[in-house]
């Protein structure tokens, strides 16, 4: 199933932009609701956070390459590159690659974004989210 | 008065005849001083005086009946397009305006002066109208109204003043402290309410021409604020040329009336404008910008005034072009602002912080500061195994804090310097007192010059000099000044 695209592009071109950027990678599996309403989330952010962050969708049922490689098996998924690094946050959740569920908050993503970047910049490869999700993501 | 110079002559009448010639020069003297004071008691008699036409002598006088004569007669004959070619200067009719402008400001003095004898001759009667009824005109319709009649429900003022003034006035004219004038008094305060109305209508004969004028002798002026308005600045500035050396700011203000209050507040009074106020562009801006309306129009009014006195465009193009300026510029301002952008946000640590400084930041900085007890602990001797808190290395680690051979396991804090400047500002006014005083002791001393004081000036006296203590070594002593001998 074809998910929606707000841009698809080339992961690993997109690095050699001047501004540092990020990388993310919303990939869809099915059209359902909790993709869509991640997908509402990052477009609503897309422009507010354009300073430091780009936001890239890709559908993993067009681009099944690196599927097995980042283990993309749900219906959505968000995560950070910086410089063609992937960054890892702690989120409290135990899975530190990615954020696997639906984050309603707008602020909590722009947060989570802000957060990453400092820590990456600075050559961090972990950072520690600002809040913790481990009671919020119930699978 | 007459008194004065008969007590002077009664003078000297009882100076003997043997000193007849320097009574002459006196008398001289005397009679010349009493010229001088008979001018001065005129002067001072047309205050106090009784009769109107030494006070208002315009109506009377020549020029006045010439021009307003001149003026019947060109308001009968009708506007006429004159030669453009002749020079302005040279034309009778600018002439005429020139002087009916002159003439509108003489009217309006003369109104003034009136006004100020009717009020002082009403003054007996009803003294507190004059602060009620502001107007000179409306003042004089009011008096001429009243007359002597004390009771003023009988008195119908309505269509002369507004209702709430009327209403004020008929209150206050129950409380009045005045009493009815004398016929006489009555009859010349009448007159001269008679003759400052006559003067008013001729004032607006005179407008009234000159507006009809207007376009000829103005034409940038017209096309902006229109001719009755243009007429009405010219005439309160006293002519074209006046009105062009005006700054823009009086311009806006020519005509402004002064609002009565009556008990009113003034938190809703409007700003300063004149004439300016009946002009079609001011009228038709929204209320809400019209204060910088009427500030662009004085101004561009102005500018064509000037243009107008040294009739650099006789056709009225510049007028044309300042108007649709104005136009543009009201038309600007009623725009809605252009729609909010939201921005995005800026990039993380890309903006540095602002670092404030001062004594605030210091004293708190100081809290949390490094102790000489920690920098102690922090160093280490070469070769010299520190101490720690478990023994044997275990635990903290003491540094060089028990060592040096001093024994003292404390360290003193150490005074800041902040802390010093307090100290020694408490020191020097002596706040508190240092326990050694008994409790009976106060700050009043009994002087023997002033009784009781509050404060004890010997203290005072104590802190500078005594000879046993020297202020070389004091803590709390200043500077001196020391002057190179």
């Amino acid at each position: 199933m074809i998910g929606t695209k707000l841009a698809c592009r080339d992961r690993k071109g997109t690095s050699r932009k001047g501004k540092s950027c990020f990388i993310k990678s919303v990939m869809h599996g099915e059209c359902n609701g909790c993709s869509l309403q991640m997908d509402e989330v990052l477009a609503s952010v897309a422009e507010k956070i354009k300073n430091f962050a780009v936001i890239y969708v890709v559908d993993i049922t067009e681009v099944p390459e690196f599927n097995t490689m980042y283990e993309l098996y749900d219906p959505s998924t968000v995560m950070f590159f910086f410089r063609n690094k992937h960054i890892m946050i702690d989120l409290g959740t135990g899975n530190n690659n990615k954020i696997n569920w639906a984050l309603k908050d707008k602020q909590d993503f722009i947060d989570i974004v802000e957060t990453v970047y400092r820590g990456a910049r600075k050559g961090r490869g972990l950072v520690i989210a600002p809040k913790d999700y481990s009671t919020k993501y119930r699978y | 008065m007459a008194t004065l110079a008969d007590s002077f002559l009664a003078d000297l009448d009882e100076l003997s005849d043997n000193e007849a010639d320097v009574l002459e020069e006196e008398n001289n003297d005397v009679a010349n001083m009493e010229e001088d004071i008979d001018g001065d008691l005129a002067d001072i008699e047309t205050l106090n005086y009784d009769d109107l036409d030494s006070v208002s002598k315009l109506q009377k006088s020549q020029r006045y009946i010439d021009i307003m004569q001149k003026v019947e007669d060109a308001l009968e004959k009708g506007s006429h397009i004159s030669n453009q070619g002749m020079v302005l200067e040279d034309d009778p009719e600018y002439q005429l305006i020139v002087d009916c402008n002159g003439l509108s400001v003489d009217i309006e003095n003369e109104i003034v002066i009136i006004h100020n004898f009717i009020r002082d001759k009403y003054r007996l009667k009803f003294p507190e109208l004059e602060s009620l009824v502001h107007h000179p005109i409306d003042y004089a319709r009011v008096v001429k109204k009243i007359g002597n009649e004390m009771d003023l429900t009988l008195v119908d003022l309505e269509g002369l003043l507004p209702s709430a003034i009327i209403m004020v006035v008929s209150v206050t004219a129950s409380t009045t402290s005045g009493k009815p004038l004398p016929e006489d008094v009555l009859q010349k305060t009448v007159d001269a309410c008679d003759r400052a109305l006559a003067l008013d209508t001729a004032k607006k004969k005179v407008l009234e021409f000159v507006e009809s004028r207007m376009g000829y002798i103005a034409p940038n002026l017209s096309t902006i604020v229109g001719s009755a308005v243009a007429a009405k600045l010219m005439g309160t500035a006293g002519g074209l040329s006046a009105l062009a050396k005006m700054p823009a700011c009086n311009v806006q203000l020519l005509g402004a009336k002064k609002k009565t209050l009556a008990g009113f507040s003034t938190a809703t009074s409007q700003f300063r404008v004149g004439y300016i106020e009946q002009t079609e562009i001011f009228q038709t801006t929204p209320p809400a910008l019209r204060s910088r309306a009427c500030r662009l129009l004085a101004s561009k009014a102005t500018l064509a005034a000037r243009i107008d006195s040294t009739r650099g465009d006789p056709l009225g193009n510049a007028g044309k072009t300042l108007k649709e300026e104005i136009h543009k510029k009201i038309e600007k301002w009623q725009e809605p602002p252009p729609a909010k952008q939201p921005k995005p946000l800026p990039v993380p640590d890309s903006e540095p912080k602002k670092k404030r400084g001062g004594r605030r930041l210091r004293k708190m900085k100081e809290r949390y500061a490094i102790t000489d007890m920690r920098k102690l602990a922090n160093r280490m001797q070469f070769g010299v195994p520190e101490e720690s808190s478990l023994g044997d290395g275990l635990g903290e680690g003491y540094g060089m804090l028990g060592q040096a051979g001093s024994g003292k396991l404390r360290v003193s804090i150490g005074q800041s310097k902040l802390a010093a400047k307090v100290a020694k500002k408490f020191k020097e006014k002596n706040y508190g007192s240092s326990g050694a005083t008994s409790g009976l002791t106060s700050s009043l001393a009994f002087t023997p010059v002033q009784g009781i004081e509050l404060t004890n000036p010997q203290a005072h006296a104590h802190q500078l000099g005594s000879g046993t203590q020297s202020t070389y070594f004091s803590e709390t002593g200043t500077f001196s000044k020391i002057k190179r001998t």
